[in-house]
């Protein structure tokens, strides 16, 4: 620990800069204390300091010179990494006629940040968690990350909403940081914390901090912590939270706020995003943007036309659900770090502390899954399609096409597994793996909204983007063995087609496969004839059935649980579900009546897919990212959450 | 042709029964063989038999718009034509879709046996209530519209 002189911050600020580093720290703009590029010591706010309650954030002046005598200003350092709005690629026409993605990238940027908190630090690393720790690193956040100078400050003073002490983060900084600093009015004490901040500090004119100055900077840090304006008990928070999916509470809540999502933008791990798409007018060329999003607008919550959160009740819930207790199943850590931006800056003065207190008045716990580090290295995902051209177009019913494509540089798919597909200017979407023909994957698509519309127009020879395979598909390895009961509803036969292709083409590992399959009207059956093809198969058995036909079908009618509860099926039998999510939730209780336990079905989430990657957050549910850890899940992982609304 | 209690008690709506109250109902129960086509009843028509199907299937369609539509379709084990025990007329037009072999039990038969003993025909309308209701169930699956554009 060394000592310097107030002086001595110029110096600082000039050598954090060397090399073409940008700096950024806090300065004084627009009534607030923002995180922003500075180049000079003059540039800190000086004599300022920060007054916080709910719903108010005031600056107010200081009799001293210190410059860090607040505790934090609306924005992070999230802005640095994870840019409000930034284009993802862009799609040209290419020399040889095809269409070309061309990522955009940023170059790798250096950047010093001055004057960062214990708590925003943590907050660094749960976002690092999410964008570059996991299976897929985004590329952008990695390439503006790469290479930070952090120069943290400890907190003296705790605020008003601060709360770091028990969310584990605050005040002293600990790590994630080059070097620390410690303000007092005339000079500052300063540590280095890696090879880098010893460097820098090597540069600066220093003494040895005395005892004297040691122990000021304990019993400072200490005081901070004892005098935290909030408190929250985090003990199994996670838990508790989810055993409260029903308090009254939030619907209180959801009475005061606005749905304005300040308390997103201003919070530093909040990571959720949309896209936007648009093109010029020509159609020569179209972008595609990344634009921060909050999961407290109807949109984010909209998957498919479907707003899954419809009210503010539920979007209330699922962030802070999500924010203190899903992330610790999926990151290991609270998204939470106790920074209190929430608070001030909610228009209605809502204090997440107090929500948290009258959600825990009951020890309920519910079961929540442990977080599992990554256990593949992490790969780039950029978002960006290879160009992909339809092979063939078959018409499967009046609003049902398959599109057999051909991808330029294909990976291995497996049968569940889902591709993006998308049109540029137009968008993107998520469509399960249909099967496959020959050199082409195909993909059994339902014109619904203004893409799948535009997909089930192309024509062969037409060209399309497509990114993927992602995601967990069926279990494979798991139903071998066993009798395997194939239960789908609709277009939902489409994931379920190239398991049921692989079963029947293996007769040893799948010994005993039975179809049981329910459509709205005998028009609307898919595969039809393919199906006819399967049924003199050793060992397959097909049922088939329609919500409403005309007398000359002498089909079964009525639903497809009618045609389960007509059967029995062997011990040990294994079900995959594909359907809409009632035909599921009613399909799980005949089988339950079959004997068939929860921990042997698998049924797909796919309605809650969006950008593939988990970094868009809109395929939250409950602990889980659809995307990435479904969309075929066993339904033992995800019986408590399914079929509830707004989750 | 006469049923062997034995056939009649493998049958769910027999399932609450006695093997005595099981006997009782094979001596008012018929079996007969339908070609598909066969008409059992039309909508509209006057309370006659409840039939259990054996094998076969039998789909039940109702007049809608000037024309017919199949609702829902009945097969082994199930029970057709619930609203006779009722003495209500018919809901629907039930026609054997594939050759089905029914029993057919004759509605004033068959509540004269409840009547005459009032535990045997609680068995029998709890296990009629339990089939109308899960027929009831599937009825607002479909009403849903599951597979629908919102599906």
């Amino acid at each position: 620990m060394r000592r310097i002189d107030r002086s001595q911050l110029e110096q600082l600020c000039h050598l954090a800069q060397r090399d073409g580093r940008t700096l950024i720290g806090p300065t004084v703009r627009d009534g607030a204390i923002a995180l922003a590029p500075i180049t000079t010591a003059a540039d800190l706010p000086v004599g300022w300091t920060d007054v916080q309650a709910p719903g108010r954030y005031r600056l107010s002046r200081t009799q001293g010179q210190r410059a860090f005598d607040f505790v934090v200003g609306p924005n992070s350092a999230k802005e640095q990494f994870f840019k409000p709005r930034e284009p993802l690629y862009r799609a040209e026409r290419r020399a040889d006629g095809r269409v070309g993605f061309v990522a955009i990238v940023p170059e790798p940027e250096k950047r010093a940040l001055l004057g960062v908190r214990a708590c925003d630090l943590a907050a660094i690393a749960v976002q690092d968690a999410v964008f570059v720790e996991g299976a897929m690193r985004d590329p952008r956040y990695a390439s503006r990350r790469a290479d930070t100078l952090v120069i943290a400050v400890h907190c003296t003073r705790a605020g008003s909403l601060c709360f770091c002490a028990s969310m584990g983060t605050g005040p002293k900084v600990n790590s994630g940081a080059d070097l620390a600093l410690a303000e007092r009015e005339h000079d500052l004490l300063i540590e280095a914390l890696t090879p880098a901040g010893e460097a820098l500090l090597a540069q600066l004119s220093s003494e040895e901090a005395s005892g004297e100055d040691l122990r000021w900077l304990d019993e400072s840090v200490e005081s901070a912590r004892a005098s935290m304006g909030r408190h929250v008990d985090t003990r199994a928070v996670h838990e508790r939270l989810f055993a409260q999916l029903e308090h009254p509470r939030w619907k209180e809540v959801a009475d005061r706020c606005l749905s304005c999502g300040n308390c997103t933008s201003v919070c530093p791990t909040c990571f959720c995003s949309t896209t936007e798409d648009r093109s010029d007018l020509d159609g020569s060329t179209a972008e595609r943007d990344r634009l921060w999003e909050s999961c407290f607008s109807r949109e984010h919550s909209e998957l498919h036309g479907h707003a899954v959160r419809g009210s503010t009740e539920q979007r209330y819930r699922q962030w802070l659900t999500h924010k203190l207790g899903a992330w610790v199943s999926q990151f290991g850590a609270s998204g939470c770090v106790g920074c209190g931006r929430c608070i001030a800056w909610c228009p209605a003065g809502i204090d997440l502390t107090e929500e948290l207190a009258a959600l825990s008045t009951s020890d309920a716990r519910a079961l929540m899954p442990v977080a599992a580090p990554c256990a593949e290295e992490g790969r780039d995902e950029a978002m960006v399609p290879s160009p992909a051209r339809v092979l063939s177009v078959t018409r499967e019913s009046s609003d049902v096409v398959t599109l057999a494509l051909a991808i330029d540089e294909p990976r291995p798919f497996a049968p569940g597994q889902f591709y993006q597909l998308s049109i540029p200017g137009i968008g993107e979407a998520p469509i399960s793996v249909s099967g496959r023909d020959g050199a082409g994957v195909e993909h059994t698509i339902r014109a619904v909204g203004s893409l799948t519309r535009a997909l089930c127009e192309l024509s062969p020879g037409s060209e399309l983007g497509v990114r993927g395979p992602y995601g967990r598909g069926w279990p494979m390895r798991e139903l071998a063995g066993a009798p395997v009961v194939v239960v789908a509803g609709g277009i939902g036969l489409a994931p379920l087609r190239e398991a049921l292709r692989q079963m029947l083409a293996d007769p040893q590992q799948y010994p005993d496969v039975r179809l049981f399959y329910g459509a709205r009207t005998p028009e609307d059956l898919l595969y039809a004839r393919e199906m006819l093809g399967w049924t003199d198969r050793r060992g397959f058995q097909l049922s088939i059935t329609v919500d409403r036909s005309s007398p000359t079908w002498r089909g079964n009618v009525g639903v497809v649980t009618r045609l389960l509860k007509r059967s029995t099926v062997p011990d040990a039998a294994r079900a995959i579900l594909c359907g809409p999510e009632v035909m599921m939730r009613f399909t799980i209780q005949a089988l339950a009546r079959l004997g068939v336990t929860h921990d042997r079905i698998w049924l797909t989430m796919e309605r809650h897919m969006k950008c593939a990657t988990g970094h868009c957050g809109r395929c939250q549910f409950g602990p889980y990212f659809v995307c990435k850890d479904g969309p075929v899940f066993r339904y033992d992982e995800v019986a408590s959450l399914f079929g509830r609304d707004g989750i | 042709m006469p049923i062997p209690p034995t056939v009649l008690a493998e049958l769910s709506f027999a399932k609450r029964l006695s093997p005595d109250a099981c006997a009782a109902l094979a001596e008012i129960a018929e079996m007969e063989t339908f070609p598909a086509g066969a008409v059992l009843f039309r909508e509209g028509d006057l309370p006659g038999g409840v039939y259990l199907v054996l094998d076969g299937r039998v789909t039940l369609t109702m007049r809608a718009g000037g024309g017919e539509s199949a609702v829902l379709s009945l097969g082994t084990d199930e029970l057709v034509g619930w609203s006779s025990l009722l003495h209500r007329t018919r809901v629907a037009t039930a026609t054997v879709s594939r050759a089905a072999q029914l029993v057919r039990i004759p509605a004033s038969a068959l509540l004269e046996l409840c009547e005459r003993d009032p535990r045997v025909g609680y068995a029998i309308m709890a296990q009629a209530f339990e089939d109308v209701s899960d027929r009831l169930v599937d009825t607002r699956m479909q009403l849903l519209d599951l597979y629908g554009r919102r599906g």
